[in-house]
């Protein structure tokens, strides 16, 4: 579905992303992963737009889709999160997820959003600010509003970031509902149990450059993996 | 032949007052953030202080140096009890900008109240006094302003390189919340930059007095070209401040004789578009766009 | 419905009732004057309110596309005998067709920037019509316009507009339509555009507002407004000059707007009036209006910053909770 192809980003002197590829096809969940300063979320910007590359190219079903900017790509399926909690603040949680449906069309907007109250369990806080929720529940607002953009690609940006146990079990059982929508989910993270669940398949990044790619159980066996984490414990 | 060397020189000394004004404009940006729209305000402040001084027989050299610390202290008014008042982070980001705003029309409602609409001329000796020098004629106060300006500039570079004060305001315009970490008050350094800031367009004002009248609508040139100056030079930095205000000045001075007289004036607006549309971080900058 | 609505729905029955039947109660065409002139420059703070305070961007160039209407307007008069509703349509088309040029290219500008880019066009539309000669009537003017001739749709023939409490209706109407096309267009799914916009720009983007082109309409509502109000005000004053195109009005809009709230439905009307009526009912001199002017604009906008209407909506909220 998506094919990211030598893809590089070059801040003055600094090279963040330097050539890197990798392909996700349509259904999975992959897992970009990296400690910090490796590049993931300049990735994720140059794929959704938000970023220009310096080269390389980003492909979107075969069609090229380098440098095009974000409000186009998500009408054709992509969209993203961010990484520090990105909402409407001062408007409600049916508001947030109102704009989130912008593009859809009548009908099928009203019902959408009343699906998405449901389905994320959001429907009780309908007309609280979004700033005036519970830290949990605006990271779920955040990945409803995501969804209500009708997505076919969904990138998430860190979305277990701070979160403790209790609302991390909640974040996966959320991430099962979006596959079972057919939805492609990339997600950039930290947290490795986290990741080691829910993803099939990981590509390592370290100082922009991919230095793995492939099942979580494997990958995280790699000894180069594992010395860029120093210190971490091993996953099995 | 001799057109053309002398609007070249006169491209230069129009430029050397431009510099001025946008070195103020500039550092005040840099460092405070803040686009100061009242900039022309001060600068007619200071021609004003000059017709002022030199009415009451004040001597030329004096009033160089003392009316400009005067709207300096000023400067310094201002930013303590109404620029740090609204840069409070409830009000929206764009409260600074329009209390400049605010400003420049009670400035110049001031002007128009204590000084008349009319406009007023400045005794000075210097200004007829010319070197003639066969092709080319340079006029005492031309020579009185760029001798000021290069001293200017030589002086704010040393004190911007060399002492503690200049460092610690170009940590500041670099980053803020490091340079607050590492213990610089950056209440001083805003306040000094003000003061710097306005110092440098009071005296672009009384340099400019004994070449042309006074009266309270002068400021609005000078501020217009000194925003176009700091936009294509880059907001932000003095070097581009420094090489855009001359070529300005160069610009404005050949094609009023070769273009269009008229139309002296748009030059600056014409450069600060097309720069924009196809520069944005203007010449010399370093802040980024988005759309 | 919320209280709020049926608040905001009273108001505007009132505004209604209120502009329509002021010409019983006003008779000295003095006063007359001073509600048109605050109705045109209403008309004028509503549509810079569509670019300031809806999508946020600073604009210093509305002042512009007054100008470009007052000034089509004119000189399809003066020059071409034009004087009916195609003239306004004219100066509606030219206007918009600047505000296109404008717009697209400053619009990707952000914030300071965008501000004094626009600036720079005024100034420049400023030194056109200096140097128009002839043509525009320079620094002097032009005078001569001819009145306004509308088809009257109930018997067919045109009639003239040649009292000012014809004018006064004309501005009240279009008064109604910038209040009706505000209100239209917040409350619609572009108007939900530009809050999201307003609130977080990267998650609009990210949701599929293209945030350009939803700035680039409300540039566009706000440049169409003021281009016909420059073309209402022409026909009312009989003349035009380059003092339309000042720097110093575009300073006084924006004081309009802020003063009486920007973002807001009401603040603008509000801004305009206070703001209009004020100046003229004091008929200091030229001097102490502006500084009195000026005061009001710093006080507000370090204790006030969201303007009358923004604070009379606070105090409700607070004696609504307590």
């Amino acid at each position: 579905m998506l094919a990211i192809e030598a893809l590089t980003k070059r801040f003055g002197g600094v090279v963040a992303v330097d050539s890197v590829s990798f392909g996700v096809n349509a259904g999975e969940v992959v897992g970009l992963i990296g400690p910090n300063g490796a590049g993931k979320t300049t990735v994720l910007n140059l794929v959704t737009g938000f970023s220009r590359p310096s080269a390389g190219k980003v492909l979107f079903n075969g069609k090229e889709v380098t440098g095009t900017p974000p409000y186009a790509l998500a009408k054709l399926g992509i969209v993203r999160t961010f990484q520090t909690t990105s909402l409407f603040s001062r408007m409600t949680v049916l508001e947030n997820i109102r704009i989130g449906t912008h593009l859809r069309a009548g009908r099928r907007k009203s019902q959408a959003i009343g699906a998405i109250l449901e389905e994320m369990s959001l429907a009780k806080f309908r007309d609280f600010a979004a700033n005036s929720l519970p830290y949990g529940v605006q990271r779920r607002l955040e990945i409803a509003v995501a969804l209500a953009a009708d997505p076919k690609l969904l990138l998430l940006d860190e979305p277990a970031a701070g979160m403790n146990p209790e609302e991390t079990h909640r974040l996966i059982e959320d991430l099962k509902l979006i596959i079972k929508k057919n939805i492609t989910i990339i997600l950039v993270e930290h947290n490795m149990r986290f990741v080691a669940q829910v993803c099939q398949r990981i590509v390592v990044l370290h100082r922009g450059r991919k230095i793995a790619e492939g099942v979580p159980g494997e990958v995280l066996e790699l000894p180069q993996v594992i010395e860029i984490y120093l210190g971490k414990r091993r996953y099995a | 032949m001799q057109l053309l060397l002398q609007s070249i020189v006169n491209g230069f000394v129009d430029g050397f007052g431009y510099v001025l004004m946008a070195v103020g404009l500039t550092l005040v940006f840099g460092i405070g953030r803040v686009i100061n729209f009242a900039h022309g305000e001060l600068y007619t402040l200071g021609a004003f202080l000059a017709v002022l001084f030199i009415g009451h027989q004040f001597p030329y050299f004096s009033t160089v140096f003392i009316a400009p610390i005067l709207v300096g202290l000023l400067g310094i008014v201002i930013e303590r009890f109404i620029i740090r008042r609204v840069k409070k982070p409830g009000l929206s980001i764009w409260a600074p900008f329009l209390a400049t705003l605010a400003l420049l029309v009670i400035l110049q409602s001031l002007y128009l109240i204590i000084f008349g609409p009319d406009p007023q001329i400045v005794e000075n000796p210097y200004a007829y006094d010319s070197i003639n020098m066969g092709f080319l004629t340079i006029t005492g106060q031309d020579l009185i302003v760029s001798i000021l300006f290069f001293v200017v500039v030589f002086c704010l570079t040393w004190f911007i390189r060399k002492t503690r004060y200049g460092m610690a305001m170009r940590a500041v315009s670099q980053d803020r919340d490091t340079s607050l970490l590492m213990g610089i008050d950056i209440d001083t350094i805003y306040t000094l930059t003000w003061f710097l800031g306005v110092f440098l367009a009071a005296l672009a004002g009384v340099l400019v007095t004994p070449k042309s009248t006074v009266d309270p609508y002068i400021g609005r040139m000078p501020l217009l070209k000194g925003l176009s100056i700091v936009i294509v030079g880059g907001l932000g930095s003095v070097e581009g401040a420094v090489v855009t205000g001359i070529c300005l000045g160069l610009i404005e001075s050949l094609a009023s004789i070769y273009i269009s007289p008229s139309f002296k004036d748009g030059w600056g607006y014409l450069l600060v578009i097309l720069v924009l549309l196809f520069r944005p971080r203007g010449l010399l900058g370093r802040t980024v766009r988005r759309g | 419905m919320g209280q709020r609505k049926r608040v905001d729905i009273a108001i505007l029955c009132c505004l209604t009732l209120i502009t329509f039947a002021i010409p019983w109660a006003v008779k000295s065409s003095f006063y007359i004057h001073i509600l048109i002139m605050s109705a045109i420059n209403a008309v004028l703070a509503i549509g810079l309110n569509l670019c300031m305070g809806f999508i946020g961007e600073k604009s210093l160039g509305h002042a512009a596309f007054y100008g470009i209407g007052a000034y089509t307007t004119a000189v399809l008069s003066v020059h071409f005998g034009l004087s009916g509703p195609l003239n306004l349509l004219a100066a509606l088309f030219v206007t918009l067709v600047c505000a296109l040029i404008i717009g697209i290219p400053s619009l990707r500008l952000r914030g300071p920037y965008f501000a004094i880019v626009t600036l720079g066009f005024v100034l420049i539309l400023q030194l056109l019509v200096l140097n128009g000669g002839a043509f525009t009537g320079g620094p002097m003017g032009l005078p001569g316009i001819k009145r306004l001739t509308l088809p009257n749709i109930l018997t067919g023939r045109p009639f003239t507009l040649s009292t000012d409490i014809q004018y006064y209706y004309a501005a009240v109407m279009c008064f109604w339509l910038a209040m009706i096309v505000s209100i239209v267009s917040i409350n619609s799914r572009v108007g939900r555009a530009w809050l999201a916009i307003r609130e977080n720009l990267d998650l609009a983007e990210s949701v599929g507002i293209s945030a350009f082109r939803y700035k680039l309409v409300a540039f566009l509502m706000g440049a169409g407004l003021a281009g016909l109000a420059g073309a209402l005000y022409t026909h009312y004053t009989a003349f035009v000059s380059p003092r339309i195109v000042d720097t110093w009005v575009n300073v006084l809009l924006a004081a309009m707007v802020i003063v009486g709230g920007e973002g807001t439905l009401l603040g603008p009307v509000v801004g305009a009036v206070v703001l209009t009526a004020l100046p003229e009912a004091l008929r200091f001199a030229e001097g102490y209006r502006m500084l009195l002017f000026g005061v009001i604009l710093l006080i507000v906008i370090m204790f006030a910053p969201q303007g009358i209407v923004g604070l009379a909506a606070d105090l409700a909220k607070r004696r609504r909770r307590g």
